[in-house]
């Protein structure tokens, strides 16, 4: 797009109507590759539904979304279910692991869902990183929240996603947690070169990311 | 990491649950095999222990009891008919073959019958070792006898008076083996065959002590030798009949008053099948009893037995279905969250489909195969627990039925598992994201 780097993400005239009959529109928006943006806003203004648009778990009733130049409101199906699970990493409030399965496991299970090649190695790398490499083999419930809530980071990014999006990551954590939760985040999107999106209304991160994207 | 383990550690992860339908699907599974198998078995004995008898000729009472009695060993006989009126109707022209059974005496729990060779021939008996029982007091064993006692050609048995082993001890008579039969697969595997002559030898034997018991079922209580070894000195009869030194035919004999239990009638043609019958049941003082017609009479008595019980089994299977059905659906309730989870991680609808579809297929296909395998041990453990060698039911085999079943109890795991799947085929992601 002219002399800007490459757009990562293209928001366009987007709106979306719920069940209820409310309606939010969303106003228009480009990040460029490698950025990292707050998405900023009080309950009930469409923070969770602009992540669920944009990362593919909710089609927008107008407007295109475009990631990495393909209009992601067109994709259907598994078509769309593949291109989540490629190229898009999602960590939410709550990290969800797979009760039964190890660290190890739930964090190969995003990449046996995203059709990719299971690799040990990749993984014991990712969960090096993320300070959790003596807990591969550990059961979530023997996992502090914290670390939890990492594991799930690691299961956002061992795909290599060109975006990372995550709903309120740091509100369940205490404050030194969100502070580490939060560096890895940055750091890790960094180095993989990703895109990324945090929503949230925590005042403790505000000052930490400086592109800001204001629901109201 | 693939969806066969997914679902497995699933299941692992509500292992109360998961016991609680493996135990009720298979205790459905199992009732049904068991029964399958029992109606088998029963069936096919009843069929092949008749297969080459067209009619059976003894003295009048039930025919279902003549039958029992003379074709499978089981209960008693209905009494004896005199050798006159036996020779009278071998000169019937619809018989080709009719094979002599006295009956009333036993070794353990093996009935011994007195015979002649036609019953070799009758159910295609071969010796595997030794000669016929030519001789007095000698008998031949079927291959079960043998393996069971660990009997072998030359050994002595100790026969009793009566078919129950708690009849009288003291009227035991030694018999020596002379030879032992190849095995067949019928009920003559589990019996002791000797001649008439020998049955009336060893009756005449004990008779010696006034005994003149009415429910003596081979009777010829009447009789007495004085040619034998024994010390008569109460005597009635006198030295004119025939000694027992050797083993004539009994036919050939020339004493009076002489039964035997049953024959046993293969007709010439099919013409005899509706004269014959009603030419001994109205021309003479005995009965004639169809196998045929008194075991499908039988056997549609047990299958009343059968089939409702079959019902119950069934009933089970549903029942346990309808709890497969319940556990899935209260799991996906809990795990709703793990499952949009997995597909915002690039798994699609389909995969959600096949993963709950798994798990209600490992559930089925592990309970039908413990049910197959309980239901076999069972009737093993049936089988040997019973008396009756002749009606013994063994755990050891596998029938065709059971591939329908196995199939079956797959099936149901799955029926029970489609809406659960359908559920998770659904699901809203979006929405059970959003509501954290």
């Amino acid at each position: 797009m002219g002399l800007n780097l490459q757009v990562m993400i293209k928001i366009k005239d987007v709106e979306h109507s719920y069940a209820s009959g409310q309606k939010i529109s969303f106003s228009d928006l480009e990040i460029e590759n490698g950025d990292q943006w707050l998405i900023i806003g009080g309950s009930g203004k469409g923070k969770t539904t602009l992540l669920h648009i944009l990362g593919g778990i909710l089609k927008p009733t107008f407007g295109n979304i475009e990631i990495n130049e393909t209009a992601i409101n067109l994709l259907e199906g598994s078509a769309l279910d593949k291109f989540r699970g490629k190229h898009i990493g999602i960590i939410f409030q709550q990290p969800h692991l797979i009760k039964n399965f190890s660290v190890l496991n739930n964090v190969l299970a995003a990449q046996y869902f995203a059709g990719l090649v299971q690799n040990k190695n990749e993984v014991l790398q990712v969960l090096d990183q993320l300070g959790l490499a003596d807990k591969a083999n550990a059961k979530p419930d023997e996992l502090s929240q914290g670390q939890m809530q990492r594991v799930a980071i690691a299961r956002a990014v061992i795909n290599k996603p060109t975006i990372i999006i995550a709903d309120e990551p740091t509100s369940a954590l205490d404050d030194e947690n969100t502070e580490v939760v939060l560096g890895l985040l940055q750091s890790l999107a960094k180095t993989n070169n990703a895109t990324l999106l945090i929503a949230t209304h925590d005042d403790r991160i505000k000052n930490k990311i400086a592109k800001h994207y204001i629901l109201n | 990491m693939n969806l066969f383990k997914l679902s497995w550690f699933n299941l692992k992860a509500n292992a109360l649950s998961t016991a609680l339908n493996i135990l009720l699907l298979s205790f459905g599974i199992g009732v049904i095999a068991v029964l399958l198998l029992t109606g088998y078995q029963l069936e096919k004995k009843l069929t092949s222990n008749a297969k080459n008898i067209d009619a059976v000729v003894g003295a009048k009472g039930s025919p279902l009891q003549l039958i029992l009695s003379s074709i499978y060993h089981i209960d008693f006989p209905t009494g004896n008919i005199p050798l006159e009126e036996v020779r009278g109707l071998l000169t019937n022209r619809a018989i080709k073959k009719a094979v002599p059974l006295a009956l009333g005496d036993s070794y353990e729990n093996f009935r011994i019958v007195g015979t002649d060779s036609s019953f070799l021939s009758l159910y295609e008996l071969e010796i595997e070792q030794g000669t016929l029982f030519s001789n007095l007091f000698e008998v031949n064993i079927g291959a079960n006898v043998a393996k069971i006692k660990g009997l072998k050609v030359g050994d002595k048995i100790k026969g009793s008076h009566g078919l129950t082993t708690d009849g009288d001890v003291h009227d035991e008579h030694d018999f020596t083996i002379s030879g032992i039969y190849k095995a067949t697969g019928s009920v003559a595997d589990n019996l002791v065959l000797t001649s008439i002559t020998t049955v009336w030898a060893t009756h005449e034997e004990h008779d010696h002590s006034d005994d003149t018991d009415a429910s003596d079922t081979s009777g010829t209580h009447k009789h007495e030798e004085e040619g034998h070894k024994h010390n008569h000195e109460e005597d009635v009869h006198s030295g004119e009949e025939e000694p027992f030194h050797e083993n004539v035919h009994y036919l050939e004999s020339k004493r009076e008053n002489r039964e035997i239990t049953s024959l046993l009638i293969q007709y010439r043609g099919p013409a005899a099948i509706v004269s014959f019958p009603r030419f001994v049941n109205q021309q003479t003082i005995m009965q004639a009893a169809s196998p045929a017609m008194e075991s499908a009479r039988l056997f549609s008595l047990i299958g009343v037995g059968l089939k409702s019980l079959q019902a119950f089994g069934i009933l089970i299977v549903i029942i346990s279905a309808l709890s497969v059905f319940i556990s899935l659906y209260n799991s996906l309730k809990d795990r709703k969250y793990d499952l949009a989870i997995i597909r915002t991680m690039g798994a699609s609808k389909l995969k959600l489909f096949t993963l709950i579809i798994l798990e209600g297929l490992f559930l089925s296909a592990i309970a039908t195969f413990i049910g197959i395998a309980w239901a076999h041990i069972a009737l093993e453990w049936v089988g040997s627990l019973q008396d009756a060698e002749q009606a013994r039911l063994t755990g050891l085999i596998f029938i065709a039925d059971e591939v329908k079943l196995i199939i079956g109890g797959i099936v149901v795991g799955v029926i029970a598992a489609l809406l659960p799947a359908i559920q998770a085929y659904k699901t809203d992601i979006s929405r059970i994201l959003a509501k954290n």
